[in-house]
């Protein structure tokens, strides 16, 4: 089988820039080999730069992107377009980006591409791209749940709407998204530029660059304070602000049993699915030679992979979780007590 | 698919996914497959639930009152632990020895 294209998910809060960032991107010949699946033709203004329609929804953009509408069913115009690739129809695209409307969850995506019969051969998540607007981002994240969400489950936070608003609220924006999500990479929609390869590229999932995306993730505990964005608004916030996301790092010294650790996760993912907007990892698996890598969405774990080689000395399994209405203590209470009474020894 | 019984495999679950453990004492899928049931016949103890191995392909669980169902992944043999004792399985608010004698 050829190897599955990877699918990034475009989303981000009413007004927060997507339309804006997506014109970018179907101007910019890097993308040349993108298909990207978005909502309205008419929202991003493509009839001046339509070269050529194909059948149906689809058009081909002057720099070979190929543009297509979603009309409602994901599955069917994801299937629909990898058809007409297989067809010869439309160019041979190498990147899929499914934009998502302001008030959407972006898990319904991610879940398609994972669990759909017939899409989970032809295609892979990649990242996920949730833009922020620096006018409205602070109060969109107190007020609105979506939005929390679409930070939390980020790998990329595209800050837009830089030349138009107050400098000063950047570092302030900043620091509230870190901590919903410290382990995202910061990206800033700037006029001139933009950083295409860091913004699509660079997953987990891309043996090229797997050792520096988790890198990425293990640098996040040490730079930045995890605390509860609901401790912080009981003394700063209006009343009415979301309350509940957590994130916090777990660090385990003692090399672990993949079976255990991997029960345990999969009775949490079962009991708090919901609520474990994600998880990330880097596992010292007794028997295992190299570091074991983990990373899911809610429910949606993907397969475990290997770096191949310990980013330090320290050989700590550390673990990333961020969490909506999770206490802290009781998850690593709950792991920890789990490996204690059920590792090796105990079940041989 | 098997040829005797014509059972289908599914998807493998994350848990059992290849690439988990590499190096060189790497445990047979079928003797970590064992070691898993093992491990959830322990925590599920006085839960008076029990898993066993079918075919290497899917997992039996029966409960106390004899009642058996096939399952083909461990979040199915959760969902059965729930139906078959109509307690949710949550690894935080019970604590794994309070989850055995629940």
């Amino acid at each position: 089988m050829s190897e599955r294209i990877p699918v990034n998910v475009l989303t981000g809060f009413l007004g927060s820039g997507k339309t804006s960032l997506l014109n970018r991107l179907l101007r910019d010949p890097l993308f040349s080999n993108c298909a990207v699946l978005i909502n309205e033709f008419g929202d991003i203004g493509i009839d001046h730069h339509l070269v050529g329609a194909i059948e149906g929804d689809v058009v081909l953009l002057p720099s070979g992107c190929i543009c297509c509408t979603i009309r409602g069913d994901l599955s069917a115009a994801m299937r629909d377009l990898y058809d007409r690739r297989d067809r010869g129809e439309v160019p041979a695209f190498t990147r899929l980006v499914v934009e998502t409307t302001g008030l959407a969850d972006p898990t319904l995506v991610l879940s398609t591409v994972k669990y759909d019969r017939v899409l989970q051969h032809h295609f892979r998540i990649g990242t996920v791209i949730t833009t922020v607007d620096l006018l409205n981002g602070q109060l969109n994240l107190e007020r609105f749940p979506e939005c929390q969400k679409q930070v939390a489950l980020a790998d990329r936070l595209v800050i837009t709407k830089l030349d138009i608003a107050d400098s000063t609220l950047l570092p302030v924006l900043c620091e509230k998204l870190a901590q919903v999500n410290p382990s995202a990479t910061f990206l800033f929609l700037d006029p001139l530029s933009l950083d295409a390869v860091e913004l699509m590229g660079g997953d987990v999932f891309d043996l090229s660059s797997k050792s520096e995306e988790v890198g990425r993730w293990l640098e996040a505990p040490v730079q930045r304070h995890y605390f509860s964005l609901a401790e912080t608004q009981e003394q700063a916030q209006p009343a009415n602000a979301h309350r509940g996301i957590l994130a916090f790092a777990l660090d385990l010294t003692e090399s672990i049993d993949w079976t255990v650790f991997s029960v345990w996760l999969s009775l949490l993912l079962e009991a708090h699915g919901e609520r474990v907007l994600r998880v990330k990892g880097l596992l010292n698996v007794e028997g295992s030679d190299t570091p074991v890598v983990i990373h899911g969405v809610q429910q949606m774990m993907h397969p475990p992979s290997h770096l191949e080689r310990w980013p330090d000395d320290s050989r700590h399994s550390k673990l990333i979780f961020i969490v909506k209405d999770l206490a802290h203590g009781v998850v690593e209470k709950s792991l920890r007590a789990f490996l204690n009474e059920y590792s090796l020894v105990h079940v041989r | 698919m098997c040829s005797l019984c014509g059972s289908l495999g599914g998807e493998e679950h994350w848990s059992s996914g290849a690439g988990r453990i590499r190096g060189q004492n790497v445990p047979t899928r079928r003797a970590e497959r064992a070691k898993r049931i093992r491990l959830i016949n322990r925590v599920f103890t006085a839960a008076r639930v029990t898993v066993t191995d079918w075919q290497g392909q899917f997992y039996l669980v029966e409960g106390a009152t004899g009642k058996k169902k096939l399952v083909d992944s461990l979040p199915h043999i959760w969902q059965a632990i729930h139906e078959m004792t109509g307690r949710a399985v949550d690894p935080l608010l019970l604590t794994h020895r309070e989850a055995s004698t629940s």
